[in-house]
């Protein structure tokens, strides 16, 4: 049942190529032809000329012959060479297609499915299952049409040629088959081996690479040769007897290949089974059988790489087929001039199921207002910020933007309204002017003027190539606090109705903090803004502070007012206070 | 790099000879087939007269067929053996060279990259010596014993006139290796691009979606995608190419050989199964000249892997005197630096500027700094992790640049702030590797550390493996297994590297007091970013981007409303927080 769903699938993968699979079909058969054609040239000038001592018969000479067959030759590698690059060409169309879904696909999925959905898989979706379909293409299905035609064609001819030798070298092939099979086996095994313990010593050296200084401030260099030398042994131990292997299956090959000559030659000679033929035709028929051995060993050797490409292909489908994950970022309304006013209207949200992360949470933004929102870890500050997002749909009540429930809004619209700024941020490997554009086209006037409203200036001068510096891979080569001064700047850039800050925590220079405080204090006097605060500082200026706890909302107010109410938050601040005192 | 190569080809010398020997018979064994065949076609005209030489031809063909398949069994089992040898021994002698060379030299190139060596480039590199070597001696040695066997079977003329097509053919291939390779270069760069630019979007989903990315995004990897499709393709063209050369090639040769070889037929000079014996050994060659261009590939890129190797190799070592182990004198404690700046090799930029400091025997050192301000490289200096001038850092009085390293790292206690554990036992993970030490030793080091209890619980105590093969730890395990360390080991100087942060106060407390009873009589410097950690050490000083700002004690410090007043400031409200959740 399995393996049907696996072939329907390629069957819709390759459907398009309907009319190329034709001609490719086409010019396999053609070349299979010439292949049966070529040793019959041979044959006729054994057979007609060489007996006779002569050069010319009926008018054709022995050059004009061997003219013809080196234009067979030459005619059948040239259709061989179209052949395979029309095969590779699908291939590559296909498997382009394939990633080019499926890249779609990543992108327009939701959070949810990226959050169950680690990112490393979906990298080796994209990248190597990929390129496992396109080995299916590159090399079987440029030779499996051709191999299975021309196993077919041999016998064809051979039977022909003579039933009861063919019958006598019938007992060659199943003998050839079963010990290709065993060979293969007995090989794969020892390779799983080999590959087990170079796992193992691969994560000894990873281990030890990365505690190298460890192994050095304690002097332990001499244990640790001693253990890799120990796993390099294992793994040497695990290859035993695959040089025997690699030697005997193609030898055997040969051997039984000449094995069925000798048995053609030794009927004949004997007249065995009455059979009895002119020497040119055991030539040909030598010439026949040697051709049939490679394409079997080929087809057997290449069932591994259907097999490891039917599997991608189902786990490529596998994700590709559910369509539930995808965001429609194409309907709703289009937003215009957003004032940035936010309500929750008992909003119920769980991440899965009945989990309730947010209980009957109500709140209202006015425009311009700033709110910082503040809980232990696990309180829901960050649900709140994905939901208005909408990474997430909630479950009841409503959340409306500028009086429109957010469901009915255009997504992309929705989220360009909006700036968020993460923890980590993350910085592409772009130049900073990219990372700072961030998929728009932003003119650099406007791009200096974010970076001044960030207070980035002085970090992007310091620069070598300064706004044209290229970040390394996750802007690694950047602080924390560098991170979140770019960050800033891309929001100011996009200026956006509404700011999201989930402010860092980590370790950041008190020269860079201040930068970062200036930026805080901007943004909160002039836009709507959310806080998810850890600055007392921040908290403390805002219009309003939330209380979080266990997903509801426990007290509302502004510093002053929650101070005096002396409740949860009083609490807290006097605890903060009397420490100073 | 060709020293270590030549040492390693050395060790295999005979096995290398060994193995030419019976590549050479092989050859001569393979080819000889080809002769009989000739020869039983021959008599085929005439059976009646020629029983004998059939019955002894068949014997032959037999025997050379058991001959083939024995000596091959045996060069394959010898080449195996080599090129799994070798990248044993080439694995751990890397791996040799790693645990000397310097630190610095280390960390300037990546973990990743380091692996990759290790784990591809010994491998292809062994490789290159075992199949490629043989490979390259087998043609040569083919064209050698079958061009002879062809000039017996036939003559001069026949022989050079049907190999002359062969040679420009491999000419040919020769000429247009470059355009093959670098065809195969441009691919794997793209493609490597293409996997890299999946991996930033994968990695990305979540600031992409608050971006609005998706279609910007999809748009340039399909550019990128098309890119890999078309240089696949010209990958496809050039590889192909190559063939349908060498098969046009070899097409001519037969031909040639065919038509001079019925001249010779019908001019008496050579029977008809002459041919078929020439057939045969073109055949032989025809096997032989396809593995030219993958043997010339697989050169190009083992050349890359040398270079790498290369690149490892000849990275710089620390200098480990040996030390009369004997006459073991450790320290009495006490430290000096002075006027110590220090920035890497090769960066202007200062890490450390204008160090003094003093700590005496048996004293205690607090010091406090966010990330990056030169905690950590100070420690490094001191262990001589890295290279530091003379007059600056001196142990009892000596310059440390006259101390044995060994002795140092024998004598200095000294745990890194990253937590790091092998995937071994926890015995083992404490004791790193030492059989020296007692298991209950060991269990009273992880009393001390706070981690007995949880120790105890396991099955297996202090045998469970952990890590990757055994049970995961949490951050603060992991923190307190790593701080048993100290407790074990008898130095005379100890120093913490942020070693507390990811244990509760309460744990962190009785670590601290147990430190405190085992710094008594010793030199103890601890480093930390928590007030907590460091406020009872004889002197603390504040480190900030490389500088000592201020120094004092805890109650000192506090009085002057600076930079530690901040810290502690700081600490208080995070505190305070904490109250909250």
């Amino acid at each position: 049942m399995k393996k049907k769903t696996t072939f329907s699938r390629f069957k819709k993968m390759i459907k398009p190529y309907k009319w190329t699979i034709i001609l490719v079909t086409l010019m396999a058969l053609f070349i299979d032809v010439c292949e049966l054609v070529k040793p019959l040239f041979v044959k006729e000038v054994m057979e007609k000329y060489l007996p006779d001592k002569v050069f010319v018969q009926n008018g054709i000479s022995i050059g004009m012959i061997f003219a013809a067959y080196v234009f067979v030759v030459i005619i059948s590698s040239i259709v061989d060479y179209i052949n395979r690059l029309v095969t590779s060409k699908m291939g590559e169309n296909v498997v382009y297609t394939l990633r080019e879904k499926l890249y779609k696909y990543i992108e327009h999925s939701n959070i949810s499915f990226h959050d169950k959905t680690p990112s490393g898989k979906l990298f080796v979706r994209v990248v190597n299952d990929t390129e496992d379909v396109y080995s299916l293409f590159s090399e079987v299905i440029t030779t499996l049409p051709k191999d299975i035609m021309i196993i077919i064609g041999l016998f064809s001819v051979m039977i022909y040629l003579s039933i009861k030798l063919s019958l006598v070298n019938l007992i060659v092939v199943p003998l050839l088959l079963i010990f290709t099979i065993t060979i293969t086996k007995a090989m794969s095994k020892i390779f799983a081996k080999v590959k087990d313990t170079r796992t193992i010593l691969n994560t000894f050296l990873a281990e030890s690479i990365y505690g190298i200084k460890l192994i050095k401030i304690f002097n332990r260099q001499k244990e640790k040769q001693e253990e890799c030398e120990k796993y390099t042994q294992k793994n040497k131990e695990a290859a035993k007897g695959l040089g025997f292997l690699m030697g005997i299956l193609p030898a055997t090959m040969d051997f039984i290949q000449n094995l069925g000559t000798a048995l053609i030659v030794i009927f004949c000679a004997n007249k065995w089974l009455g059979i009895s033929l002119d020497p040119s035709i055991v030539y040909l028929f030598i010439s026949y059988l040697n051709k049939i051995f490679d394409p079997i060993n080929r087809i057997v050797e290449n069932m591994e790489v259907v097999e490891d490409a039917f599997s991608s292909i189902d786990k490529i489908y596998e994700i590709l087929e559910h369509e539930e994950f995808l965001e429609d970022t194409s309907s709703g309304i289009e937003l215009k001039d957003v004032k940035g006013k936010i309500e929750f209207k008992h909003v119920w949200f769980a991440y899965d199921k009945e989990n309730w992360v947010l209980k009957d949470v109500s709140f209202t933004i006015n425009p311009g207002e700033s709110i910082a929102l503040v809980g232990k870890t696990g309180s829901g500050k960050t649900t709140i910020t994905n939901l208005i997002n909408r990474f997430y749909t909630i479950q009841k009540g409503e959340i409306l933007l500028d009086g429109v429930n957010i469901n009915n809004i255009n997504l992309s619209s929705l989220r360009k309204s909006i700036g968020t700024i993460l923890q980590d941020p993350f910085i592409y490997a772009k130049s900073i002017k990219d990372n700072i554009k961030l998929f728009e086209d932003i003119q650099d006037e406007k791009i200096n003027e974010a970076i001044n409203l960030a207070s980035a200036t002085e970090f992007i001068n310091s620069l070598n190539n300064g706004l044209d510096e290229v970040a390394a891979e996750r802007g690694s080569s950047y602080s924390a606090g560098q991170k979140q001064l770019i960050a800033f700047a891309r929001i100011f850039a996009k200026n956006p109705a509404i700011f999201i800050l989930d402010e860092a925590t980590a370790n950041i220079d008190t020269k860079t903090e201040s930068l970062i405080q200036n930026s805080i204090d901007r943004i909160s006097s002039e836009k709507t803004s959310i806080f998810i605060a850890h600055r007392l500082s921040t908290i403390v200026n805002v219009d309003k502070i939330l209380v979080l706890n266990k997903g509801k909302i426990i007290e509302e107010g502004n510093h002053q007012s929650l101070v005096a109410k002396d409740g949860y938050y009083a609490k807290l601040y006097n605890a903060y206070y009397n420490s100073l005192v | 790099m060709k020293k270590v190569m030549l040492d390693l080809i050395k060790k295999y010398k005979w096995y290398i000879a060994i193995e030419m020997i019976f590549i050479i018979m092989n050859i001569y064994l393979l080819a000889m087939p080809s002769k009989m065949i000739g020869t039983l076609i021959n008599c085929l005209y005439n059976i009646e007269a020629n029983r004998q030489l059939i019955k002894e031809s068949l014997l032959k063909l037999l025997g050379a067929c058991i001959g083939f398949l024995l000596t091959r069994i045996i060069w394959k089992s010898l080449e195996l053996k080599i090129e799994i040898g070798m990248e044993k021994d080439m694995k751990d002698k890397m791996f040799s060279k790693m645990l000397k060379t310097k630190v610095e030299k280390l960390e300037a190139i990546k973990n990743g990259k380091i692996m990759a060596f290790f784990v591809s480039d010994t491998k292809k590199v062994s490789k290159l010596f075992s199949r490629c070597f043989t490979a390259v001696v087998r043609i040569i040695l083919n064209f050698i014993i079958v061009g002879s066997l062809m000039v017996q079977a036939s003559n001069i003329t026949l022989t050079i006139g049907s190999l002359v097509p062969v040679i420009i053919t491999i000419i040919i291939v020769f000429v247009s290796r470059n355009r093959v390779a670098e065809s195969f270069k441009t691919a794997q760069i793209s493609f490597t691009e293409l996997s890299e630019f999946v991996q930033e979007s994968t990695d990305s989903i979540r600031t992409m979606k608050a971006f609005v990315g998706e279609e910007n995004q999809i748009s340039e990897f399909n550019k990128k995608n098309e890119i890999v499709r078309a240089n696949n393709l010209k990958v496809v063209k050039n590889q192909n190419l190559l063939d349908i050369i060498i098969n046009s090639g070899f097409g001519l040769a037969y031909a040639i050989a065919l038509l001079l070889g019925s001249n010779l037929v019908i001019s008496g000079k050579m029977q008809i199964g002459g041919i078929v014996a020439f057939i045969g050994y073109l055949g032989v060659l025809t096997r032989v000249v396809n593995w030219i261009p993958w043997i010339i590939f697989r050169i190009k890129k083992v050349k890359v892997s040398m270079g790498r190797l290369e690149e490892l190799i000849s990275l710089e070592e620390e200098k480990i005197e040996v030390l009369d182990t004997k006459k073991y004198e450790g320290f009495e404690g006490h430290i000096k630096i002075k006027n110590l700046t220090y920035n890497y090799p090769g960066y202007i930029e200062r890490v450390l500027e204008n160090i003094n400091l003093e700590i005496m025997p048996g004293k205690s050192l607090g010091i406090i700094g966010v990330i990056g301000s030169g905690k950590t490289t100070l420690m490094n200096l001191l262990l001589k992790l890295y290279d530091v001038e003379r007059d600056k850092i001196y142990i009892d009085g000596k310059d440390i640049n006259d101390i044995p390293t060994k002795k140092i790292r024998d004598s200095v206690c000294y745990i890194t702030q990253d937590n790091f554990l092998f995937s071994a036992s926890l015995k083992e993970n404490i004791s790193l590797f030492k059989d020296e030490y007692k298991d209950s030793e060991v269990e009273e080091s992880t009393k001390k550390a706070m981690i007995f209890e949880e120790i105890s619980e396991m099955q297996e105590g202090i045998h469970t493996i952990i890590g990757e093969k055994g049970i995961d730890l949490s951050g603060g395990q992991k923190q307190r297994v790593v701080l048993s360390r100290a407790f074990l080991n008898n130095s005379d100087i100890v120093i913490f590297d942020d070693t507390f942060s990811a244990l509760d106060n309460r744990t962190e407390q009785h670590v601290l007091n147990n430190i405190k009873e085992l710094t008594k009589q010793k030199t103890c410097i601890i480093i930390s970013n928590r007030i907590s950690d460091i406020k009872d050490c004889d002197e603390i000083i504040v480190l900030d981007q490389g500088c000592i700002v201020e120094k004092g004690n805890h109650q000192s410090l506090l009085k002057e409303h600076g930079k530690y007043y901040d810290f502690f400031e700081n600490q208080a409200h995070k505190a305070k927080l904490e109250i909250l959740e």
